[in-house]
C-alpha cells in the first residue's frame, strides 16, 4: 500500500512540475493557485490565531467551525470536485487493490497548493487555542490532524460519489446534487455575511451545543479541553472514531469512480435528441448563417452538458440573488425602486459566459474547419449569452414589481436589464478570448481541476466584474438621482445603460476578434487538454 | 454567402497538396523536418510511416490545425495560413484524435456543420440522411455522439468530412476501429469520390489497404519524407510492405531480447 501511495504521490508531483515547466498559461495557473493558497492560508492563520486568543466565545466558535468547514468542503467538492490531476478512471486497469487505489489517490490529493492553505489554517488553530501544558498541546495537535484528515476524506468521498453517479443511472441525481451544493454554499455565505457579526455569545453557545454531537465537534472539544486531559482524550477518540468508516467509504467510492465510464453519454441510458417541439422553434428563430448556427449549437450543448447546465443555473441563481435575495433577506423589498435591480444580471452573464471557448473543448476545431473565424465565434458567444439570460432578465423585474407594487419602474428596469446584458456579454466574450482555459468535458458539473484552472477563471471573472462595475457606476449614479425625481425621468436616464452596454459589447467582441483573428488554430491548441 | 459546390474548385494546374520546407518541433523533438511534398490532384494517396514518424503532425499542419514552425503548405493552390478560409472550404478533415461535439447527435452535428458551410438546409438534410444511411448510423443518429463506440465516432467524422463535397480529403487513420462492413462502404464512397475528381490523402499502417486503394504513396520516418511517388514506382515490382520496411530500415527483434516473455510465471 505504501508503494502505491508513494508512486501516485510522485506522479502527482511530476504532473505539477510538468505544468510549471509547461505553457505560460499552465505556469500562471499554478502560480495563482500557490499564491491564493498562501494568501488565504495566511489570512486563515491570522484570523484563527487572533480569534482563538481574544474572542470570549473562542471555544464555542471552534466547536462550530470544525464541523462547518467539513460540511462546506464536502459541498464544495460535490460542486467542483472530481476532476483532479490524476483521474481515478485512468488507473482502473492497474493491478491495485481497493485500498491501494484509495490510499494512493488520497495521498496524491495531498500533494498540491491547497495543502498549504489547510496547514496554515491548522497552524492558526494551534496558535489560537493552545492553552497550557504539553499534553494539552499534543491533544490539540492530534485533534487538528484528525480534522484535516476528516476534511480530506469527506471532501474526496463526496467528489468520488458525485463523479461515479454522474456517468451512471443516477446522473440526473448527481447533477441536481451538485447544483444544490453550489447554491447551498452561496446561500449560507449570503446569510452568514449578513448575520455573523451580530451573533452573540449565547448564539454561539446554542450552535456549539448542536455541533458538539458531530465527530469534528468532538475533535474541537478535545482541542479546547486541555484542563482535563482525560476528558479531552475521550473527546479525541470519539472525534476520530468515524475515520475508519470514512476511510472505507472513500475506498469504495474511489473504486466506483475508477470503474465508472470515462466518457460522457456512455455507460448509461442513452438520451434521445431531436428537432421537435418548442426547442426547434427557438433555434429556428435564430439568424441564419454561421453566427446563428454556432449560437444554436452553444445553447444546445450548454444545456446538455451537466457542467455547463449547472453553471448556467448557478450563474442565474447567484446573479439574480445578488440583487434579489439580498434585499429579501434584509427586508428591503418594500422599496418599489428595487424593481430596477431585478434585471441587472451582470454577474450571471459573466459567470455563465466565463471561459465560454474553453468549455467548448477541442471539438471547436470542427467549427473553425467549417469556416467559423474569430468574428463569428465572438459574435456567437456573445449572442448565446444574451439569449440565455434575456428571459430571466426581463422576467425578474416583473416578479419584483409584483412583490413591491413598483410597476411604474418596470420600463426603466427593462432598459437597464438590456444594457447590463449587453455590457456583461461583451466583457464576458472578451475575457473568454483573452484566457481560454482547457476544460475537458467532464460528467462532473463545475469540475475545474486542481491545477489552478479555477483560479485563473476566477481571476478573469473578478476582472470582468470590476470593468463592469466601473463602467456602470456613472449610469447607476444618474439613474439613482433621477429615481428621486420621477419614474419617467428615470426611464429616460436608464437609456444610458444600453449605450454603455453597446459600447462594452462592441469592445468585448473587438477584443476577442483582435486576439483570435488568424489564430483560430492556436485557440484549438489552447483549449485542448494536455492530460 | 451561400456556398455551392462550385466554390470548392481547386486552382487550375496546382497539385492537391504542395508542401515546402515544412517543419514542426515540440520541445527538443523534431516531429517534421523540412518536408517537401507534392501530391497530385485526383490521386488516392497513402501516407505511410511507423508510429511517431510525423504523419499526424503533417496532416494537421496541412489542414491548418497546427501552425508550422517553418515552411508553407498549399491546398489546391491556396496557402493554408494566408488563405485559410479558402483552404477550409476545400478540405474535409478527419483528425486523430477524434474530437467531436459529444453532446450533439450525428444528425445534429451534420446539420450544424452544413449550415456553417453555407449549404442550403434542405440539401444538408438530404446529404446527411444519405451519409447516415451509408455509414449504418441510422439507428443511433438521434443519440448523443458521446455514447457512440469508437467506430461509430469515426464514421460520423468521415460523414462530416464528406458532407460539403470537399476537393481534398485528409483522413488520419480513417479505417481504424471501423467494422469491416462499414469499411467497405467507406472505401466505396471514397473510390466514387476520387473517380469524380476528388483527392484523398490518408495515413495508415495497413499495408494491404494502402496497396489496394492507393495510386500514390508518401513514406515518412522520424519526421523526414523518405519517398513520395506513384505506388508502382515505390513497390519496384515487389510487395509494398517489403519496400516500406527496407525504406525505413526496420530491424527485426533480436531473439536474445525479451527472453522473459518465454516464461509463463509473472
Amino acid at each position: 500500500m505504501r508503494k502505491a501511495a508513494w508512486s501516485l504521490a510522485k506522479l502527482k508531483w511530476a504532473l505539477l512540475l510538468a505544468a510549471v515547466k509547461g505553457s505560460n498559461q499552465q505556469r500562471i495557473q499554478i502560480g495563482l493557485s500557490l499564491l491564493l493558497s498562501l494568501v488565504f492560508g495566511l489570512s486563515a492563520f491570522g484570523i484563527l490565531s487572533t480569534l482563538g486568543q481574544r474572542s470570549a466565545s473562542a471555544d464555542q466558535i471552534l466547536v462550530v467551525l470544525l464541523p462547518a468547514t467539513v460540511i462546506a468542503m464536502g459541498l464544495l467538492s460535490s460542486a467542483a470536485g472530481v476532476e483532479s490531476t490524476i483521474d481515478a478512471r485512468h488507473l482502473a486497469a492497474e493491478p491495485l487493490t481497493r485500498s491501494q487505489l484509495g490510499t494512493g489517490l488520497l495521498v496524491s490529493a495531498v500533494v498540491g497548493p491547497p495543502t498549504l492553505l489547510a496547514l496554515l489554517a491548522g497552524a492558526g488553530i494551534a496558535v489560537g487555542w493552545w492553552g497550557t501544558g504539553v499534553v494539552g498541546l499534543v491533544i490539540l495537535l492530534a485533534a487538528i490532524v484528525g480534522w484535516l484528515l476528516t476534511l480530506l476524506l469527506f471532501s474526496r468521498t463526496m467528489a468520488n460519489l458525485l463523479g461515479a453517479w454522474s456517468t451512471g443511472r443516477f446522473r440526473q441525481v448527481a447533477q441536481a446534487l451538485a447544483t444544490i451544493s453550489a447554491l447551498l454554499v452561496w446561500f449560507v455565505v449570503q446569510v452568514l455575511s449578513r448575520q455573523l457579526a451580530s451573533w452573540t455569545s449565547e448564539r454561539w453557545v446554542q450552535l456549539a451545543d448542536i455541533a458538539k454531537w458531530t465527530p469534528p465537534g468532538q475533535l474541537a472539544l478535545a482541542g479546547v479541553g486541555s484542563a482535563d486531559p482525560a476528558q479531552a482524550a475521550l473527546h479525541l477518540l470519539l472525534g476520530l472514531s468515524w475515520l475508519p468508516l470514512l476511510v472505507w467509504l472513500n475506498m469504495v467510492s474511489t473504486e466506483r469512480l475508477a470503474l465508472s465510464s470515462p466518457r460522457p453519454g456512455s455507460g448509461g441510458r442513452k438520451m434521445r435528441t431531436g428537432f421537435q417541439g418548442l426547442r426547434s422553434g427557438v433555434y429556428a428563430a435564430l439568424p441564419q448563417g454561421q453566427v446563428g448556427a454556432i449560437t444554436a449549437r452553444t445553447i444546445r450543448t450548454k444545456f446538455r452538458t451537466p457542467r455547463q447546465a449547472v453553471n448556467t443555473i448557478t450563474a442565474l441563481a447567484i446573479g439574480a440573488g445578488i440583487f434579489v435575495v439580498g434585499p429579501l433577506l434584509d427586508g428591503k423589498i418594500g422599496d418599489p425602486r428595487s424593481v430596477m435591480l431585478g434585471g441587472l444580471l451582470f454577474f450571471a452573464v459573466l459567470f455563465d459566459g466565463n471561459n465560454s471557448l474553453g468549455v467548448d473543448g477541442p471539438a471547436l476545431w470542427m467549427e473553425i474547419q467549417a469556416g467559423a473565424d474569430a468574428r463569428v465565434l465572438a459574435r456567437a458567444k456573445a449572442l448565446s449569452s444574451l439569449l440565455v439570460m434575456a428571459v430571466p432578465a426581463l422576467l425578474l423585474p416583473v416578479g419584483l414589481a409584483a412583490m413591491s407594487g413598483g410597476w411604474k419602474w418596470l420600463p426603466a428596469a427593462w432598459i437597464l436589464a438590456v444594457g447590463s446584458l449587453m455590457g456583461a456579454a461583451g466583457v464576458s466574450v472578451g475575457s473568454a478570448a483573452l484566457a481560454p482555459v482547457a476544460v475537458p468535458e467532464s460528467p462532473n458539473p463545475l469540475a475545474a481541476g486542481d491545477t489552478g484552472q479555477g483560479c485563473l477563471a476566477g481571476l478573469m471573472l473578478s476582472l470582468g466584474l470590476l470593468i463592469l462595475l466601473a463602467a456602470s457606476a456613472p449610469v447607476a449614479g444618474v439613474v439613482l438621482y433621477a429615481s428621486g425625481r420621477s419614474a419617467l425621468l428615470t426611464t429616460v436616464a436608464a437609456l444610458l445603460a444600453p449605450v454603455v452596454g453597446m459600447f462594452l459589447l462592441w469592445g468585448g467582441v473587438a477584443t476577442a476578434v483582435g486576439r483570435l483573428s488568424g489564430r483560430e488554430s492556436d485557440l484549438v491548441g489552447h483549449i485542448t487538454p494536455a492530460r | 454567402m451561400k456556398q455551392t459546390d462550385a466554390v470548392n474548385q481547386p486552382v487550375a494546374g496546382w497539385p492537391a497538396i504542395v508542401a515546402r520546407g515544412l517543419r514542426k518541433q515540440f520541445g527538443d523533438h523534431v516531429a517534421v523536418n523540412s518536408l517537401d511534398m507534392d501530391i497530385p490532384a485526383g490521386s488516392f494517396c497513402g501516407l505511410l510511416g511507423p508510429n511517431g514518424s510525423g504523419k499526424t503532425t503533417t496532416l494537421r499542419m496541412t489542414a491548418g490545425l497546427l501552425r508550422p514552425d517553418a515552411g508553407q503548405v498549399w491546398v489546391a493552390g491556396h496557402e493554408t495560413w494566408t488563405d485559410s478560409v479558402a483552404v477550409r472550404r476545400l478540405l474535409g478533415v478527419v483528425p486523430d484524435p477524434l474530437n467531436l461535439f459529444d453532446r450533439l447527435s450525428a444528425r445534429e452535428l451534420l446539420q450544424h456543420l452544413g449550415e456553417l458551410r453555407g449549404i442550403e438546409r434542405s440539401e444538408v438534410t438530404r446529404r446527411s440522411e444519405e451519409l447516415i444511411e451509408v455509414m449504418d448510423l441510422s439507428s443511433s443518429a438521434d443519440e448523443q455522439i458521446g455514447g457512440y463506440s469508437h467506430g461509430m465516432r469515426k464514421k460520423t467524422a468521415i460523414a462530416a468530412a464528406l458532407l460539403h463535397r470537399p476537393a481534398v480529403l485528409l483522413l488520419d487513420e480513417p479505417f481504424e476501429g471501423v467494422d469491416p462492413v462499414s469499411a467497405v462502404a467507406v472505401r466505396t464512397m471514397l473510390d466514387r469520390y476520387r473517380a469524380a475528381g476528388g483527392t484523398v490523402v490518408f495515413s495508415s499502417h495497413a499495408m494491404d489497404l494502402v496497396d489496394r486503394m492507393c495510386d500514390f504513396v508518401a513514406v515518412m520516418a522520424q519526421g523526414e519524407l523518405l519517398a513520395v511517388g506513384p505506388i508502382e514506382e515505390l513497390r519496384g515490382g515487389g510487395r509494398l510492405e517489403d519496400a516500406f520496411i527496407s525504406m525505413i530500415g526496420a530491424s527485426p527483434v533480436d531473439p536474445a531480447s525479451l527472453s522473459w516473455l518465454d516464461n509463463t510465471a509473472p
